[in-house]
Order: structure tokens, then C-alpha cells, then sequence
């Protein structure tokens, strides 16, 4: 099934990939699109994707947002962008990509990172970092220990003495 | 299977918590724009900590964020003037106690640079000392402080192999600059230098 789908083509004349997730869904995927990902795009150079692409690092529901992405980015990527269907504006863009990481738990996010880095691909993996980021902008130790659901495994005194050496950032 | 001793079922453990590794912690610090951000972040758990106090970590993070301008330090005072509100530089600037007064005897040591948050002193008057055939040579500590943390280190000496070889022709140390010197990319030890004053 796989080979065969391998073999289809898009209008566009784009040859089709399968992407496997971890938990066997199965995703269809031009390799323009899945080329956005320096890990596939070097296994397609490297002419092995014919029996679809395994990925057992990444979930089905992280895999779909992964896939999300990219179809929507791969105007970017394609040069001339006439044998994309999404060639999604600028300001579409932006707004996909502000609702796709704003509207995420942090696990989900966390998760998305992981999986950005797997597959590497760099812009998905600049954005989700820059939302942690922002998360934690302004927030308390205490208020970043809820957001990365860590536990505080400093000693009092250790923290104590940490807060006493960076007392400036604590004065607000 | 069940019987009437048996403990309930306990509740199922929570999903494990999501694990980023340091690099990816690093991908995250180093999008954090402001050092209190940084600093707050440093204080949330041990393994934050050891990314942020990385070197490699404060270099990279450094190079992208220039160091936030604190105050002005008048060449020839020790006069500090901080940034002051409403400048976001104004928390930290008044924690710093760029006079040092944390230096042991402080006021036998003369403020010579400064440089990427670090200040250096010598001390040098005193020192003064004639060698075996009477000539006069001079002594000069050098201590490198770091105002934020109030930590100081006093360089070793000169070690008298690296005096030798210089043509002194009856100058003393005193006709010297110290200075400190730019990080060699990619290491960035301070090194103790010195250079002809010109002039």
C-alpha cells in the first residue's frame, strides 16, 4: 500500500511520501512538503523512502500538527510555488502559525519541540522555543516551575543563595 | 481476584512529564531577551541552572545580547553614575556596587579598566622593593572584580621568566598600561597583559 502510494503523484507532479507516526497513523505528504524536514529530505536524497517514512519519536496528534505546518509553510520552500496548493500569504502565515503554538498545553508544546528537533526542521523548532520563551518572559521562578511542571530541587539554602546573587532580578 | 483485604487499585501515575534536553533548555534560554529573565529562570531548578551557567551557554547568549548599559564610570573618579528609572537597567544597576568596596583594602587599589562587566585594579606604590644588586623593582598586584557578585580574584605574579626577556632600560612596571584584553574567540580567558604606555 505504501509503495504503491509512494508512487502516486499530486496534480502538481510532486511525488507523495508516507509518513509514519509512532502509533502507526499513516500521513500522505508531497516531498516538497515533507522536504522541510532536513531529516526526510536527506532520507529522500539518500532514495529511501519508498516503503514510507517510520518516525518512532513522534505521536499521531503531534505528527498531524507537524504535517499542519509544513503544508501550510511549503510555499515558502518551494521556489516557484506553482506546484503548491498552499500558497498561503504572509499575514495567513503568521496567524496560523500564532494560533497553532498559542493554543497548545505545554505538554503538547513541549512534545512539538521534540518532534521539531527530531525531524529537524529549524523554523518550527525557532517558533516553539520563542513561545516557552515567552512564556517564562517576566514570570517568577515559582511561576516557571508550574509552566515546566518541575519540582524545585534546590535546597533552601541553595536558593537562597542563588536569589541572594541575582537579588536585582527578583526586585519587581 | 478480588478479596475483601485487597488495597484499592492505586490511581494511575500521572503521564511522565515531558523531558527537553539541555540543548533544546539551551534553544529555549537563549530566546529569553532580558538577564533577569535569565537570572529568575537560573533560580527554578537545579538542571536550568546548570544549562544557564554554562560557558559555552553565557558566551553564545553574550554574543547575541550585549551586555544592557548600567551606568557611566568617569575615567579618572570612582564615581558611578547608574541608569536609573525608567531605564529597565535600573534594578540591576542599583544592585551593583561598581566601587568595590568589597576588595580587601580597598583604598590601596587603583581602578585601571574595565571591561564586559569586569573591573580591574592594581595596587602598586607600595610595592616598591630594591632587588639584590639595589635597583629599584616594582611589585604590581592586579585584581579582576566582578561588581555583580561582589567576587574578586587577585592575579598570581608576573612570573620573573616573562620579566627578563623585556628591554627595561631602567623603566619600571609603572612605565606599563595593565589592561584587559578582549576574549580571543574561542576561549575567553581574561589574560594578564601589559603594553608600553604611549606616549
Amino acid at each position: 500500500m505504501a509503495a504503491a502510494a509512494a508512487e502516486a503523484t499530486t496534480d502538481g507532479g510532486g511525488k507523495m511520501i508516507i509518513l509514519i507516526s509512532a502509533d502507526g497513523k499513516r500521513f500522505e505528504v508531497t516531498e516538497a512538503v515533507a522536504s522541510q524536514s532536513q531529516l526526510i529530505s536527506n532520507m529522500i536524497e539518500d532514495d529511501c523512502t519508498e516503503n514510507g517514512v517510520r518516525l518512532p519519536n513522534v505521536d499521531g496528534d503531534i505528527l498531524t500538527m507537524v504535517v499542519d505546518y509544513c503544508n501550510m509553510h511549503a510555499g515558502d520552500a518551494a521556489a516557484a510555488g506553482d506546484t503548491m496548493k498552499a500558497s498561503s500569504t504572509e499575514e495567513e502565515l503568521k496567524k496560523f502559525d500564532a494560533e497553532l503554538v498559542q493554543a497548545l498545553e505545554n505538554p503538547v508544546l513541549f512534545k512539538l519541540i521534540l518532534a521539531a528537533n527530531f525531524l529537524n526542521i529549524k523554523s518550527l523548532l525557532d517558533m516553539t522555543c520563542q513561545r516557552v520563551a515567552d512564556m517564562m518572559s517576566g514570570k517568577t521562578p515559582e511561576q516557571m516551575r508550574e509552566t515546566f511542571s518541575i519540582e524545585n530541587d534546590f535546597t533552601p539554602e541553595e536558593e537562597a543563595a542563588i536569589r541572594q546573587e541575582n537579588a536585582w532580578a527578583f526586585d519587581d | 481476584m478480588a478479596s475483601p483485604r485487597q488495597n484499592p487499585a492505586p490511581a494511575p501515575p500521572p503521564p511522565p512529564p515531558v523531558i527537553l534536553t539541555d540543548d533544546l533548555l539551551e534553544e529555549i534560554f537563549i530566546r529569553l531577551d532580558t538577564p533577569a529573565d535569565l537570572a529568575r529562570a537560573s533560580a527554578s531548578c537545579p538542571p536550568f541552572r546548570r544549562v544557564i551557567t554554562d560557558p559555552s551557554f553565557l558566551r553564545r547568549y553574550r554574543a547575541l545580547y550585549p551586555p544592557p548599559l548600567l551606568g557611566i564610570l568617569p575615567r579618572d573618579a570612582d564615581a558611578f553614575l547608574p541608569a536609573e528609572p525608567p531605564h529597565r537597567s535600573a534594578p540591576a544597576a542599583g544592585a551593583v556596587d561598581l566601587s568595590c568596596a568589597f576588595l580587601p583594602d580597598r583604598h590601596t587599589w587603583r581602578r585601571r579598566d574595565v571591561r564586559d562587566g569586569r573591573i580591574l585594579f592594581s595596587r602598586e606604590e607600595e610595592y616598591y622593593a630594591p632587588d639584590d644588586d639595589g635597583a629599584d623593582v616594582l611589585l604590581m598586584d592586579l585584581a579582576v572584580c566582578d561588581p555583580f557578585s561582589g567576587r574578586y580574584a587577585i592575579l598570581p605574579e608576573i612570573p620573573q621568566d616573562l620579566i627578563d626577556p623585556l628591554d627595561l632600560e631602567g623603566q619600571s612596571f609603572l612605565c606599563f598600561e595593565p589592561f584587559l584584553a578582549p576574549p580571543p574567540p574561542p576561549t575567553t580567558t581574561r589574560t594578564r597583559s601589559a603594553a608600553p604606555r604611549s606616549g
